[in-house]
């Protein structure tokens, strides 16, 4: 049975390899094929072929992305991970926005499920989208109506 | 009791604490100088007080606001809990969101907060991401996205 600090470590190895580094056959092998995305984009089917697409959206999107893991909270069959993403918005920050050519920072706190065999099978998330819009002139900063 | 369930039982009493606005309790709960790291935190007054105001704009804006826990788990001195808030924007019109009226409609949105622990279980730092997009486009303050 998987333990804690071995999903803890296959969520680093994934940040790692497929969001810094592109590398998608690291998502197709931990996913498992039942994977559900909790946090799913709009339209999305939230399965398994659905996050590995977001991925690579991410990367097509900002290609220089970076995510610095900051803190990570291991126990039974969950790990949460605090990190900072680093991009320039080269391709838009979503498709379909004009890109603006500037770079920013966004916060971003995650939640992976494992199952026992260290498959992950499930996945929220919560990022700080409006802050990284204010730094990209997309959006007001708060209060300054 | 362990460190870690003591920990995740003062999270459970903080919520509790929060729905009641028992402010007594939340001073016990957290440390007066906690040092917080959620977006818009820099506009709230420091420490205990800043989350005691931040628990009272809530219900400003939604006057039926419920939290529920949805995943709690720890490790060491940090705690990681999942909140599931609903409500409705029946009170002041949310004016972060450059709203000026208030809207009526239900909110449904998660957050995810990162909570660090002193050696009796106080609340001493936090870090909390809570969708906002998501409650933007629930109040019409945001089209939703389109393409993604």
């Amino acid at each position: 049975m998987a333990t804690s600090s071995e999903n803890a470590a296959t969520v680093r190895e994934l940040i790692h390899r497929v969001l810094n580094e592109g590398d998608m056959s690291f998502a197709e092998k931990v996913l498992s094929e039942d994977y559900v995305e909790g946090s799913p984009m709009p339209g999305s089917a939230g399965d398994k072929a659905s996050a590995i697409a977001m991925f690579a959206m991410m990367r097509e999107q900002s290609p220089d992305m970076r995510i610095e893991v900051e803190d990570v909270v291991a126990s039974g069959s969950k790990v949460a991970v605090r990190s900072t993403m680093t991009a320039t918005d080269t391709n838009g920050f979503m498709p379909g926005m004009p890109p603006t050519g500037k770079r920013y920072e966004m916060g971003a706190m995650d939640v992976f499920t494992f199952d026992d065999g260290g498959m992950n099978t499930e996945h929220y998330g919560v990022y700080d989208i409006p802050g990284a819009m204010v730094q990209l002139g997309l959006m007001p900063a708060p209060g300054s109506e | 009791m362990s460190d870690v369930d003591r920990n995740m039982d003062v999270i459970r009493r903080l919520e509790d604490a929060y729905e009641t606005r028992d402010y007594d309790a939340v001073r016990t709960l957290i440390a007066a100088d906690i040092a917080t790291h959620t977006p818009g935190s820099e506009m709230m007054p420091a420490g205990v007080e800043g989350c005691i105001a931040a628990n009272e704009g809530g219900y400003a804006f939604f006057p039926d606001k419920r939290a529920e826990i949805t995943d709690l788990f720890g490790e060491g001195d940090r705690t990681v809990v999942h909140i599931r808030m609903t409500g409705t924007n029946t009170g002041a019109p949310v004016d972060w969101a450059g709203l000026t009226e208030a809207t009526n409609k239900p909110i449904d949105i998660d957050w995810i907060q990162v909570a660090r622990h002193d050696a009796v279980g106080r609340i001493v730092e936090t870090w909390a991401q809570m969708d906002s997009p998501k409650m933007m486009v629930q109040l019409g303050a945001m089209p939703a996205p389109e393409g993604m």
